[in-house]
């Protein structure tokens, strides 16, 4: 599951239309999903982007979800138009940085952004200026693992085109002109979303024997890991059989999967 | 190689930092004030990163040399390790490593002088005895040698320093830094080997173990005292054929004469490290067979460890003398 968050719907509207995502009524904040995504519009500035992310995953199911962060930026010296990833984010509120995690080459080249309160228009600094990115990784990444947390900006003003200049209408042509490049960052989140969810998914018959036998917290916890175990050295075995069906506690259940492990024949590559 | 190198302000203009950016023109250079804040982060995937790690380039502060865990030892009762580096080039699915640190990304402290300053501190303190300092416990020795020059910088020092050993463990091959210079007597290029197969399965991105033989074979013939590290060991059914070949592999190109020493280690881990490396790789039949915990570690249950331990042990006697052999404390130790 990957989730898009942009601050304003001129933002989401070509988003939207590219991933054919459809609106889902009764929320708190705009919302929208279809083919693995869910975007959500949370309104200009940091606690909107920070109760946009935690809304959203509130709703979410327990797998980890990507997040993308998709906007307009100013920045001191990049052409108006280009993509940028964020490589480091200041929250220059109360100089908070954080450094988003790359697991493959950038799609676009990556610049530090600052998250300001107020639109800049001084551009003092060689890098990007936003409104929302370090409450939505900070947020985020409450949630999920920091590799799978990114922020991708449009520039939309700098010094030659200054923010008091710019024309709101401009907002979905700069995103849609980025769709590839945000295609690309998409992609790559959703793979780490799916890989992530396959080694975290729960454990052939799991659900059948928690729920035969009562276990305790530790116990449930210790199952699991048995499960998973034998998942991987028996992968064709039957774990529910007529000996466990005997068992009438679930320590034994337990004691009987690590004596049947134990006995599996382990064979790490062919044989020499 | 890089597409991020991460250096803290403190040691941006520090030579050693400077010409590993100028090294890599294409990566971004991104300021940090605190490795830390990069690399000790909560919320981190090790597996993740593991496809595209960052350098960190960073000042180490404080406890630069420090006791070695019990049954590093090869000989001395007064070892230490240092650690230039966290984090190594390969991707060793048994390496506890990757249940240590919560990030992949590779740190590499760059302020030599200091750890040798820390080294020549602690060997003035030794009158009598000979210290042991190894390398290789958080990375591996040699590498990244091309970037981080280690041997260039510490053979010179230990060459001074003949009153202490000093240890490079290491799987790699990147040994042209040892074979141009005089070899010296007090440092052990020690060798981590596992059966072939097992080491082509287990040991991504490592050099397949004919290729360490290789290098081996070079380095003694340049006088090097070599080190062989079969550690861990490894359980699987065939475990007899597979470490029997691979000593008679071994011995067929290592010298006694040259061999500074033999170690057995077993599988071992601390539990929390246990624990999270499965969390990364619950798919892995590695950490998924014959182990147990006792006392806050995880290891082959004691009769496995036992046959393992029993089995190389007699094999490799038959190869090497008494006193080369240094069998792991904590293997010999396991009540059956």
């Amino acid at each position: 599951m990957l989730c898009l968050v942009t601050a304003l719907q001129a933002e989401a509207r070509p988003l939207i239309a590219h991933y054919k995502l459809q609106a889902i009524q009764g929320h708190a904040f705009r919302l929208y999903t279809g083919n693995g995504l869910r975007l959500i519009v949370s309104g200009i500035g940091k606690v909107a982007a920070a109760g946009a992310v935690a809304y959203q995953c509130a709703l979410l199911d327990n797998s980890p979800a990507a997040w993308l962060n998709v906007g307009i930026a100013g920045h001191a010296n990049k052409e108006v138009g280009s993509a940028l990833l964020a490589h480091k984010i200041t929250d220059t509120t109360n100089d908070k940085t954080f450094y988003p995690i790359f697991t493959a080459a950038p799609a676009c080249p990556t610049s530090p952004l600052y998250t300001v309160d107020q639109a800049e228009s001084a551009y003092a600094t060689d890098c990007a200026y936003d409104m929302e990115a370090s409450a939505v990784f900070e947020t985020a990444q409450r949630f999920t693992s920091g590799e799978l947390v990114h922020c991708l900006k449009i520039i939309s003003d700098n010094p030659q085109n200054p923010i008091g200049n710019f024309d709101l209408k401009k907002v979905a042509g700069l995103v849609e002109s980025q769709l590839e490049c945000i295609g690309q960052v998409a992609a790559t989140l959703q793979d780490l979303s799916q890989q992530l969810a396959e080694l975290q998914a729960t454990p052939t018959s799991y659900n059948d024997i928690s729920g035969r036998w009562h276990f305790t917290v530790t116990q449930q916890h210790q199952l699991r890991g048995l499960l998973q175990r034998w998942q991987t050295l028996m992968p064709t075995r039957d774990i529910v059989d007529e000996d466990l069906l005997n068992f009438k506690k679930s320590k034994e259940v337990l004691h009987h999967l690590e004596q049947q492990l134990l006995q599996a024949d382990l064979t790490l590559t062919e044989a020499p | 190689m890089f597409d991020f190198i991460y250096a803290e302000e403190e040691i941006i203009e520090h030579t050693r930092t400077q010409s590993i950016i100028e090294r890599y023109p294409a990566a971004q250079l991104v300021p940090c004030a605190r490795y830390g804040e990069i690399f000790n982060r909560a919320a981190q995937n090790f597996r993740l990163q593991k496809k595209r790690p960052a350098l960190i380039l960073a000042h180490k502060a404080g406890n630069r040399v420090l006791p070695a865990p019990a049954g590093y030892g090869i000989g001395s009762e007064d070892n230490y390790y240092f650690s230039h580096m966290l984090n190594c080039l390969y991707d060793c699915r048994y390496c506890f490593l990757q249940g240590m640190y919560r990030s992949a990304h590779m740190v590499l402290f760059v302020n030599y002088e200091d750890f040798q300053q820390d080294i020549s501190d602690t060997i003035k303190s030794f009158n009598t005895t000979t210290p042991y300092f190894f390398s290789g416990y958080d990375c591996d020795s040699l590498a990244m040698e091309g970037i981080t020059n280690f041997t260039a910088e510490f053979l010179p020092f230990f060459a001074e320093h003949q009153q202490a050993y000093f240890e490079l463990r290491t799987k790699s091959i990147r040994t042209k830094s040892l074979l141009t210079t005089q070899s010296l007597s007090n440092c052990v290029v020690a060798f981590s080997m596992t059966p072939p197969a097992l080491a082509s399965e287990f040991e991504a991105g490592a050099p397949p173990v004919s290729r360490r033989l290789e290098a081996i074979a070079a380095l003694q013939q340049r006088g090097w005292p070599i080190g062989l590290r079969f550690d861990p060991l490894i359980y699987d059914r065939d475990y007899q054929t597979r470490y029997r070949d691979l000593f008679a592999q071994v011995f067929s190109t290592v010298e006694i004469k040259n061999l500074h020493s033999v170690s057995l280690g077993q599988f071992r881990l601390p539990r929390e490290v246990y624990k999270t490396m499965h969390k990364l790789y619950p798919d892995e039949k590695l950490l998924a067979y014959g182990l147990q915990e006792k006392d806050g570690m995880v290891s082959y249950h004691s009769d496995l460890a036992r046959q393992l331990h029993d089995f190389c042990a007699t094999e490799l006697l038959k190869y090497i003398p008494d006193e080369k052999f240094f069998p792991c404390p904590s293997t010999t130790l396991i009540k059956v």
